[in-house]
């Protein structure tokens, strides 16, 4: 049995969406990143999860306890919301300190772990500062220590780096995905970023419209998604080709400089940095989008002019 | 165990919908029943085309209804003529004092309005300095005239504030859109900022109408029966005349006429809140124009006037004719043996009875409000939910009606040394709604994952969280409802005897059996005591203020 189990979890809220039925396991020290498009149901299921909300029907198990019907403070379950809820007028001490005094700690042992936790997350220079004169990457670390200063049994993480600029953000990932594994932190973190998600899963799985549609490594879930969906979402081009779909991710497709009989005309072309990125209008007026390596020939390419693509790998689509 | 855990989740949902309907709870005991109670003691023989056939009735009825209405309808006019250019002057510039301009334009509303009426009276009455020397001015201190001048007084802050408070927190973005599109001036007032901005001062006047509609000080003191409203005759039939059926006829009047421009500035406030709602804080414009000196000359023209008319109570209450001679007469009668002897009671009663009401009024309805918001939140309702609409019957109701059920239905009941829980209680729900309104304004700024996060946490969200961070929305709505309480003259003027009458009705009082300088010193008092509760919001929550 996985360290924790949710099993046929269904919830049904007000405007009719439901969640469900939801079936998932994750393995203790692993990180689990759950990822869909907005308004599929990441963050209800975090919800259920927590103890903020209750399901209708299915069980939560984490570590070996059934916490399904437990109020949200007896789970020991940790949640790091989106807006990161840190108490503003709180010093970042005290929102550390927060949980620990919560279960009537002693203030010496309080003082000891938060200056243990502030410690591993170089955060002890914030700590007699409020939450706003304090940097944002501070303030995710601080949202991180209030939480794992508790030892949850499993952290839950709800897009927490949203708010922060890219650069921060792939540091700030590096960072979690150590603590994580220096502390056997087992995490469900939520996620629209498909870049975000595969890093730091140890295993992803994709929600549309409440349902969990697939779970694997996130190897096998980018490189076979098997699924036009899911494919479509981490940005696969899904072509009709003799009457078969097959999906071709952009960075697989390639300006051939000799025919190919693959042609289509260039409708809009833009430099991204290492590669071009070309829409093409293929048959029956599809569009593709081309991700391109940089070379000095490329730069001629115009909107209308006619080119011939490459196909360096593809998936077959085996469900819709 | 796994019963136990669904019992306790259903306990916790019933508790968080007791606290949510709390204040609705409060208002359907104390309001709804007795004025059901009330309408059905009306006699069953005497049906309302009945009594309009007999010639007296409707006279008198007419004459009331007309009287409400066109004092509403004018009051309104002028409230808006004489508040919104104010309005959108405050909005709209930027400029020293700009705060301080703003409470003192806003201070009128906040006051009782038994000072006011006193105000004017001590300022344009035809014995007063400046009403025996500049005859017109007299016909601003009685009749019709008086009653519009004091309404308007009272409500042009009204929709100033209304008016300022939209126009400030239009979205600039927008504005600076239409520039770039080439719309002129004009057309960026018409369609962008000035459209909200027209919103919220008809809105004001609405309001101004219902306030006025409802009017009792002014028409009772300074109106004459020629000029009674609805309001004013209820009193007069049943505490004068004791003439309780027909006091009851006019009581269904007023509150079925209400009803229709409660529900107008309902839907408008709504609108106006999912229109300007997501804008939350202040633009700080510092928009130049032609307008900004005629502006500013309009504002402290308002302001001066403001001051005087305020200022002559406390200026006659020491010195009646202006500039004979200083005498603290008024004082030491109040402060004196004489109100033992006029009224039977120790001189500080009236003060002692004014900081009781005010207490417990602030405290029951803030904790009704604290209650309320903490359910709201707890079951995730929606700020506009309907299940809300109770909290607008007491502006449906009015407060003489309140009182007149109320006292019909629980004087027989109770000991006449118990009067003092039926004017609280009265004044608490008259409290509620303005009350609600702050605390909701305070909440809201606090995101659902404030209180959330605390539960994960295992700590207590409303005592640790919640509490501090609405702490001067809070305290905000402690001052108001005592604020409220220390000026509701309506009610509290029926149901109290002289051993429970607070300063305002003291006032009244002491004006009726013709001691001007007593009265003024009362009123001096009260007057100083509403402007350091006004002080007091001002400082710790200036953005709380709501519609009394």
């Amino acid at each position: 049995m996985q360290y924790v189990s949710i099993n046929g979890l269904r919830k049904t809220y007000r405007g009719n969406f439901t969640l469900g039925d939801i079936n998932m396991g994750v393995n203790r020290g692993e990180i689990f990143t759950l990822m869909g498009p907005s308004g599929s149901g990441k963050t209800s299921l975090l919800r259920n999860i927590s103890g903020l909300d209750y399901p209708d029907s299915g069980e939560i198990i984490v570590s070996d306890r059934n916490v399904t019907g437990l109020p949200v403070d007896r789970r020991n379950i940790g949640l790091i919301f989106q807006d990161l809820a840190l108490f503003p007028h709180m010093s970042a001490y005290d929102n550390i300190a927060y949980g620990l005094r919560s279960r009537r700690m002693n203030e010496k042992k309080v003082s000891e772990k938060v200056e243990e936790i502030a410690s591993l997350l170089r955060i002890e220079h914030t700590l007699d500062r409020l939450p706003s004169r304090i940097s944002g990457g501070e303030r995710q670390r601080v949202a991180l220590a209030r939480s794992i200063v508790l030892s949850p049994d499993l952290l839950l993480m709800d897009e927490p780096m949203s708010s922060l600029d890219p650069e921060l953000r792939s540091e700030v990932r590096g960072e979690i995905k150590s603590i994580s594994r220096n502390l056997g932190l087992t995490i469900i973190y939520v996620t629209h970023d498909i870049q975000e998600g595969l890093y730091l899963g140890d295993t992803v799985g994709i929600i549309f419209r409440g349902k969990l549609m697939k779970i694997d490594s996130p190897e096998n879930m980018f490189m076979n998604p098997q699924s036009e969906e899911i494919a479509r979402f981490f940005g696969y081009n899904i072509i009709d080709l003799q009457g078969k779909k097959v999906g071709v991710h952009p960075s697989d497709l390639e300006i051939s400089e000799v025919h190919t009989g693959f042609d289509g005309t260039v409708e809009t072309i833009g430099f991204e940095g290492e590669n071009y990125r070309v829409s093409v209008k293929y048959e029956d007026d599809q569009i593709l989008q081309v991700l391109a390596k940089y070379s000095e020939e490329k730069r001629s390419i115009k909107p209308g002019d006619r080119i011939s693509l490459e196909m360096k790998r593809k998936i077959t689509i085996t469900e819709n | 165990m796994a019963g136990n855990q669904v019992m306790n989740r259903h306990a916790s949902t019933v508790l968080k919908w007791a606290m949510f309907f709390s204040p609705s709870i409060f208002l359907i005991l104390v309001i709804v029943v007795p004025v059901v109670n009330l309408f059905s003691i009306f006699p069953g023989d005497l049906n309302l085309v009945s009594l309009f056939k007999s010639g007296v009735i409707s006279k008198l009825g007419m004459e009331a209804i007309y009287n409400s209405t066109v004092q509403g309808s004018i009051s309104a006019l002028f409230s808006f003529i004489v508040g919104f250019p104010l309005g959108l002057f405050l909005g709209r510039y930027r400029f020293r004092f700009r705060r301080f301009f703003r409470s003192l334009i806003v201070l009128p509303f906040f006051l009782p309005s038994i000072v006011v009426v006193i105000a004017f009276i001590s300022i344009f009455g035809s014995s007063s300095f400046l009403g025996s020397r500049i005859f017109f001015l007299r016909y601003i201190s009685y009749g019709l005239p008086g009653i519009i001048a004091v309404n308007t007084f009272f409500n042009a802050p009204l929709v100033a504030f209304l008016t300022s408070i939209t126009i400030e927190r239009a979205d600039r973005s927008l504005e600076e859109s239409a520039k770039t599109l080439g719309a002129d001036q004009f057309k960026i007032f018409r369609t962008v900022w000035g459209r909200d901005g027209v919103l919220a001062g008809l809105s004001g006047a609405l309001l101004a109408f219902l306030y006025s509609f409802a009017g009792f000080t002014a028409p009772l003191i300074i109106g004459g029966t020629g000029n009674f409203t609805i309001e004013a005759w209820i009193y007069f039939l049943v505490k004068t005349l004791g003439n309780v059926n027909l006091g009851v006829l006019f009581s269904l009047f007023q509150t079925v006429i209400l009803v229709i421009p409660v529900m107008v500035y309902s839907l408008i406030w709504m609108r106006e809140k999912r229109v300007t709602g997501t804008q939350e804080e202040a633009n700080e414009w510092t928009a130049r124009g032609k307008w900004r000196g005629a502006g500013k000359i309009y504002m402290y023209a308002f302001s001066l006037i403001e001051l005087v008319i305020l200022g002559s109570v406390l200026v006659s209450s020491i010195d009646l004719n202006w500039g004979t001679r200083i005498s603290f007469s008024g004082y030491y009668t109040i402060f004196g043996n004489s109100i033992h002897s006029t009224f039977g009671i120790s001189p500080l009663v009236p003060f002692l009875n004014t900081v009781f009401y005010g207490t417990l009024t602030a405290i029951i309805s803030t904790l009704l409000g604290m209650m309320w918001i903490v359910g709201k939140r707890r079951l995730r309702l929606s700020p506009d939910s309907i299940l809300d609409s109770f909290q607008f019957i007491p502006l449906v109701i009015p407060g003489i009606v309140m009182a007149f059920s109320v006292s019909i239905m629980f004087q027989g009941n109770i000991s006449p040394g118990y009067i003092w829980i039926l004017i609280v209680l009265v004044q608490t729900s008259v409290a509620v709604p303005i009350v609600l309104r702050i605390i909701s304004s305070g909440f809201s700024r606090i995101p659902d994952s404030m209180w959330e996060a605390p539960s994960t946490l295992g700590g207590n969200a409303f005592f640790e969280i919640e509490l501090p961070l609405a702490g001067s929305a809070l305290g905000t709505a402690l001052m108001f409802g005592f604020a409220i309480s220390m000026g509701e003259f309506t009610a509290t003027n029926f149901l109290s005897t002289y051993t429970f009458m607070p300063l305002s009705v003291e006032i009244y009082s002491l004006q009726s059996l013709k001691l001007v300088s007593a009265s003024y010193a009362a009123a001096s008092v009260l007057l100083l005591l509403s402007f350091l509760f006004f002080y007091i919001i001002q400082r710790i929550g200036e953005n709380f203020i709501a519609i009394r």
